[in-house]
């Protein structure tokens, strides 16, 4: 099961609404490298590993990232919370105010809802495990080319938390992965 | 006994685990604040800093002592999912561990409860419903 606390991974306070960036920043909610398709990706995969240490590890890291969906909706929620209306169509939101107000919704940067195809589970761990270490990487990356488009204090100081674990995830999985790949090739 | 990877874009070989000489002898500050526990695995992204949070009121910094214990534990659990037999990080889990319910305890009672099971919610009005993470000033 799972219960909510009333704490960030990691403070978020964005004093400046930026609508160019909760445009683009978007995507790490429901983007195919984003934060719910990671959490939702692990938490899914998480049954048919075949040892516990396995369950464990994507147990542990898919309820991490779930903390980390919440990260990344406070920063679109605080971008663009007091956007005006002429604001929003300035920066080409008005397709978004039709369908969701103010309201966030999971879609990456283009607009292109979130899909459960980006869960990406075949049941083999070592496909599986490399699939969520290539989603690591990419979300890597994704995060630095958000912070390449942006020099406020209050968002790249939260991207770079974010961007670090990636690393360590990736780190984690391709060490599980390593000693799958080594049992297995004894069997 | 164990094996560590250095994916970094800037490997520098470096296949210790230590942790950081400050997180292990005062607290994981800096490993919370860089997002990484782990020096080994620490990967800066061109010349980019992690921020100095630097909480200013004490609710700010209870908070920020919740989320620093909380980051570390997860940290830690991450790691000994892999690696189960390394006593040390067991113990360093342990005393992180006495830390956190503690500034958690003191957070709970200064400034209402972080959880829905909490004893500071056993009064009347019911308080459960306010202070969400995600607005502003809270």
């Amino acid at each position: 099961m799972f219960r909510y606390q009333k704490i960030l991974s990691y403070p978020v306070d964005i004093k400046k609404k930026n609508l160019k960036m909760a445009k683009v920043l978007v995507t790490q909610y429901g983007g195919a490298n984003g934060e719910l398709a990671a959490a939702l990706r692990y938490l899914n995969q998480r049954y048919t590993m075949p040892d516990d240490r396995g369950k464990a590890l994507l147990t542990d890291i898919g309820t991490e990232e779930l903390g980390h969906v919440e990260m990344i909706s406070t920063m679109v929620y605080q971008l663009l919370k007091d956007a005006t209306i002429d604001e929003l169509k300035k920066e080409g939101l008005d397709p978004h105010y039709a369908e969701h107000n103010r309201s966030i919704f999971p879609t990456d940067a283009n607009g292109i809802p979130f899909t459960a195809a980006y869960f990406a589970t075949t049941g083999d761990p070592l496909a599986d495990l490399s699939e969520d270490m290539a989603a690591e990487e990419k979300a890597r990356a994704v995060y630095e080319n958000l912070i390449d488009l942006t020099d406020d204090p209050d968002i790249v100081g939260p991207l770079l938390f974010l961007r670090q674990r990636e690393i360590v995830h990736f780190t984690r999985f391709k060490e599980l992965y390593n000693e799958y790949k080594k049992r297995f090739k004894n069997k | 006994m164990n094996n560590y990877y250095n994916y970094g874009f800037n490997s520098n070989n470096n296949q210790n685990n230590t942790l950081n000489k400050k997180i292990d002898n005062t607290n994981p500050s800096v490993g919370f604040e860089r997002g990484n526990l782990f020096d080994n695995l620490y990967e800066p992204y061109k010349n980019y800093k992690p921020v100095d949070l630097n909480p200013k009121t004490e609710k700010e910094y209870l908070m920020y002592q919740v989320q620093m214990y909380s980051f570390a534990l997860n940290d830690l659990n991450l790691y000994l999912d892999i690696n189960p037999n390394d006593t040390e990080m067991i113990n360093l889990r342990s005393r992180f561990l006495k830390e956190y319910q503690d500034v958690f305890n003191q957070y709970e009672t200064k400034y209402g409860a972080l959880g829905v099971n909490s004893n500071v919610l056993n009064k009347t009005p019911w308080g459960w419903d306010s202070a969400f993470p995600w607005e502003v000033n809270n």
